[in-house]
Order: structure tokens, then sequence, then C-alpha cells
């Protein structure tokens, strides 16, 4: 890249934007990369991206997984992109279906997180917008309450048990099939 | 999402009682906590991924909790996600609830479901998500019954089931027909109406009409505002044609005739055609099966009940299917197919939506009108009845229903 000719420098440095964190830390990312947050996009479009996006919600540990997450799926659009026009080769079909796996393996891998990480990355994919992460963070909380009694999720998210033992007998009589 | 709520102040000069009571009632209810400060539309966008079994077990994880999920703001916002995910996203579920010895008795319902064994009299309405069931009064003798269904009165905020009855003139008959498909003669009908969830338990005439007795023949389609039966006239030289469409008006209960679409045959042929019902992308289908001239489905749209405008092939919704050689394996041979509804795609946009289809053999398919594709989702390998459910999740709940019954038995028999 560097022994590229000035103009193409300039080229792929149009094409970077600065996002900064809550605590002031600067990530380089493409504008493929920037734009699958719609907030972004949006900001890109009005063209107030020049010295940098202050994203003051977000912090640079969370940012930074972020923008891991975009790199990934930034190449997984354009790579579906390129492949929707033949999709009748059988070897892209392949060449699909095993990079799906692979995404799928990776999201699976990214929210290996601990709870106050998953939170923090909702809010970051909602502030964002960010659709597919949103998607992904919030499934990743409704299926760590499913299958869980009441008092696994009392003790998982550490909330106070303040129904009175009649409350939660007359509760448990009307759910009773949800138990069985 | 987000602009949904909108929270009211109570006025300071309201008395403590007057605010205690406009909070159990008209405001929307907080969210549930959780230990992060999730804004509530986020955490309500939790809630609606939980299952309804995992749901009513949270309900005892704290009061907030309770009030949330028992409220009747979240269960509105429940069912529209879950409505809107079973028309925009893949066949999810497809139940089947043991029939008795109907036949021919395919209907696609969402959220809540007539059930029972009709013909004995005996009906549930049930929710299958939940396995909650709630049993109509019965009615007897079994061979009154004709046709049963149920739709969704939006302005009443209930269910409804309509029932449709032979009327017998001069008493009850001392012995069951043999087939009513031998009676030529054209059959006259009763109507009654059952108000789920209200605390008369009763089958009523219906309100709008004083005439409660009509000519036809056909099954009621569900939901939506209307239920519809087709009526035909007994031709002795083509054996049944079809004459007349009659939507049942929920909220009035009372039956409108739907004029016919123009069909470019006349509606006329040597072969006696078969015409069914359906409910297409939230409007009425009609489907012609066409195979046996044309080597093609029909199907038609209604987009006007007032004036019964139909159109066909015009709009993205409206099509034809067409048998070619690989589809005419498959649905050539069985006697009957049924358009069952449309899934996927985009709910108005230029895309085609993929059609659910049903043959009287116990199979069915997926067909993708864009890429001509026949896909097997379901196939029933008993010889019982079966009617298919389109299954959505959903908390619907009425006063009354048991839970646990035996004799309704909703089983999984395929998907995406």
């Amino acid at each position: 890249m560097a022994s590229a000719g000035s103009g193409d420098e300039k080229a792929a440095a149009a094409a970077m934007i600065t996002l900064i964190s809550s605590d002031n830390e600067k990530f380089e990312v493409t504008e493929a990369t920037a734009t699958l947050s719609q907030t972004i996009r949006h900001m890109i479009e009005d063209g107030c991206t020049d010295g940098g996006v202050p994203l003051p919600n977000v912090t640079s540990k969370i940012l930074a997984r972020v923008i891991e997450y975009c790199k990934k799926h930034a190449t997984a659009a354009a790579g579906e992109e390129g492949s929707s026009s033949s999709f009748s080769d059988a070897a892209f079909l392949e060449v699909d279906r095993a990079f799906l796996e692979e995404l799928e393996e990776f999201d699976d891998a990214f929210l290996e997180v601990d709870r106050a990480t998953l939170f923090d990355l909702i809010l970051a994919a909602n502030y964002l917008d960010i659709k597919g992460l949103l998607n992904l963070t919030c499934q990743k909380v409704a299926d760590s309450v499913k299958g869980k009694t009441p008092e696994q999720i009392r003790e998982m998210y550490n909330i106070v048990n303040d129904l009175t033992p009649e409350e939660e007998a007359e509760i448990r009589r009307e759910t009773q099939w949800a138990f069985e | 999402m987000a602009k949904r709520r909108g929270k009211k102040k109570a006025g300071a000069g309201r008395s403590s009682r007057k605010e205690k009571a406009a909070a159990t009632t008209a405001k929307p209810l907080p969210a549930p906590i959780f230990p992060a400060p999730l804004p509530n539309h986020l955490i309500e966008g939790i809630f609606v991924r939980l299952r309804p079994k995992t749901l009513a077990a949270s309900r005892c994880v704290s009061p907030s909790w309770n009030r949330f999920i028992s409220s009747s703001a979240f269960a509105r916002l429940y069912h529209d996600a879950k409505a809107a995910a079973a028309t925009s996203g893949p066949v999810r579920f497809v139940h089947r609830v043991p029939q008795g010895v109907l036949r021919r008795r395919h209907a696609v319902t969402r959220n809540m479901v007539l059930a029972g064994k009709l013909c004995r009299g005996e009906f549930f309405v049930c929710n299958p998500s939940t396995d909650g069931a709630l049993r109509l009064p019965p009615r007897c003798p079994p061979w009154y019954f004709y046709s049963a269904g149920l739709g969704y009165d939006a302005a009443a905020g209930k269910h409804k089931a309509v029932l449709l009855e032979v009327a017998m003139a001069r008493g009850m008959p001392s012995a069951a027909p043999r087939s009513w498909d031998d009676d030529r003669k054209i059959r006259a009908l009763r109507c009654s109406v059952f108000t789920v969830g209200n605390p008369a338990w009763r089958w009523r005439a219906p309100r709008g009409d004083g005439s409660s007795q009509i000519v036809f023949e056909g099954t009621l389609v569900s939901p939506a505002a209307h239920l519809h039966v087709h009526t035909r006239v007994m031709d002795p030289v083509v054996y049944s044609r079809l004459r007349d469409i009659l939507a049942f008006v929920l909220g009035g209960e009372f039956f409108r005739r739907i004029p016919l679409p123009d069909f470019a045959d006349g509606g006329k042929g040597k072969f006696l055609l078969h015409e069914t019902l359906a409910e297409l992308g939230g409007r009425l289908g009609l489907v012609r099966d066409l195979r046996c001239r044309k080597r093609a489905i029909e199907i038609w749209i209604l987009h006007d009940a007032m004036s019964g405008s139909w159109s066909l092939d015009r709009r993205p919704l409206d099509r034809r299917i067409d048998m070619r050689a690989h589809l005419r394996e498959k649905l050539w041979a069985p006697s009957e197919v049924f358009v069952l509804c449309y899934v996927g795609g985009e709910s108005a946009g230029s895309r085609c939506k993929k059609i659910l289809l049903a043959t009287n053999v116990q199979t069915v398919y997926v067909y993708d009108p864009d890429t001509d594709e026949l896909r097997t989702v379901a196939r029933s390998c008993s010889q019982e009845h079966m009617r298919l459910v389109l299954y959505m999740e959903s908390l619907a709940e009425v006063g009354g229903m048991e839970y646990g019954n035996q004799e309704i038995d909703f089983r999984f028999i395929g998907g995406e």
C-alpha cells in the first residue's frame, strides 16, 4: 500500500472514518465497516464525519468489540453481493455456505462475554443502530432466560424477590401449566 | 418502538386514589428491571423473544416481571411481533389437530384455533403454544354440524366462533344422512355465534341478521374481520358450480354477498372445478383448481369486499401456479390441492411471496414462484385426517381455559 501512488493513497484515506470513543480513543475503520451502523451512515451522508465521529455513549472497550463485529459482517455483506449475481453456480453456493457457517461461529464466539459487557453491547448497538448486532445480543439475553426457573433467573440477574409467598403461590396457581 | 410509550404525569391536583387508579389502568407499565439500565423498548425487545411458557414461568421472578408480562400492553406487543414474524419470516411450524371424520378441512389459523371433534359437537378454542383449551358448549345431535370457524372481531377485541349447522325443518332426523354429497338438495344452514371470553357461556343467534337461515356450501375461512363461505348452486348439468361468496361480518354478525371475479371462461366448463377459499396475505383468496383444464392453479385476490373487485396476475400477490413437469409429478396425482397461505417475502413489496400448499395426501409444500421450486415442508405418515395449523407463539388466554387436556393434541409435524 505504501508504495502505491499518492492518488491511491488518497482514495484509501477518503474511505476511512475515524471513530472516537467516550474515553477519547480513536479508531480508524473503513467506510464499509462503519456504515453497518445506520447512525454513522447518516452522518456520512450528511457529510459531518470530518475530524472523526465522536461517540460519547460508547467506551473504547465496547467500541473495539463493535468494530470487530462490523468488520466481520461488512466482509460478509460484500461476499453476499458478489455471490448473488451467480447464485446458480454450485461452487459459489458452496463458498457461501462455508462463509455463513464461519460467520455463525464468529457470532457464537463473539457473544462469549460477561453479562455487563453484553448489556453494554446492546446499548451500543442500539445507539449506533446496528440491526444485526442488536438482534444477536438481545437474542443472547433472551436465550439466557429460556428454560430457567424463576429462582435461577433471580440469581442470574441479582433480582430481589419481593413477592410475598401468597402472591407467588397465586401466580404459580395461574401459571401451573408452564411448570409442568 | 420507543415512540409508543408516551408517559403522562399525573396532574398535581388529583387525589392519590385517582392517581393509583390511573396507574393501574391507563399508564403503560414500567418494564421489568434487569440489573442494567436498558431503555424500555430494548427490554421489551428481549421479552418478545421468549416463548409463552418461559414468559408464564417468569412471572414468578418478581412483582415487576409479573406486572409487565401479564399486562395487556405487553400481550399486544407480543402478538404484533409474532404476527409480523409469521408473515415475513419462513414457515414456522405446522401442527395438526385430529379432526374426527371431517373431510377436506384444511385451514390455516394463527394465534387461536378452533379444534376438537367438531362433528361430535365438541368444540374447543385453543392456544397451541400454551396448550390452553376453552371448552365451548357442546352441540348435539352430531349430524347437525356443517362447518365452523373462528375469527377475531377487532372492534370488540374478542374472538368469535361461528358455527353452521344443517337446519332441520321437521324436528330432528331419525338417522344421520348417508353422505351430504349424495344429497343434491340445497341445504339450509343455521348460524350460531359464540363470543370467546364472554361470561355468558352459550351459543346464540347472530345479532345482525333476522333471517339466520342461509343456503350455501363451504368452509368458514378465518380470521381477519370476516369469515367467508362460498355458495354453490346445484346444477344438474354442471354438478356444482360456484355461485357466490358470502362473508360473515364478525362485527355486525351478518352475511354479505361478494360478487365473483370475471373468470375468463365465464365460470363455466365441462369439468367440475374445485374452488376453495383461503386467507392470503390478509385478503380473501379464491383458489381455482384448473389442473385438469389448463394445467394450472389460479389464485384470485379480493381487493375490496364492498365493490367486489378481484384481480389475477396483475399484482405481485396474485398468481398462477403452472404445472410444469417437475411440479406435475407432485401436484398432479393428489385429487385436491389446497393453498394454505402466503409466507415469507416482504409484506407489500415487489418480492413475490412463497405459497404454502397442502394436498389431500397429507403433504405440505412451499412453492416459490421466483424460482419455480417446490419443497416439501411437512408430511403426515399417519392415515388420520389432519388439520394444519400454522403455528404462531401467542400469549392469548381466556378465562376458563383448561391446560393439559388430552382430547386435543397438537403435534409438531414439520417446519422450516
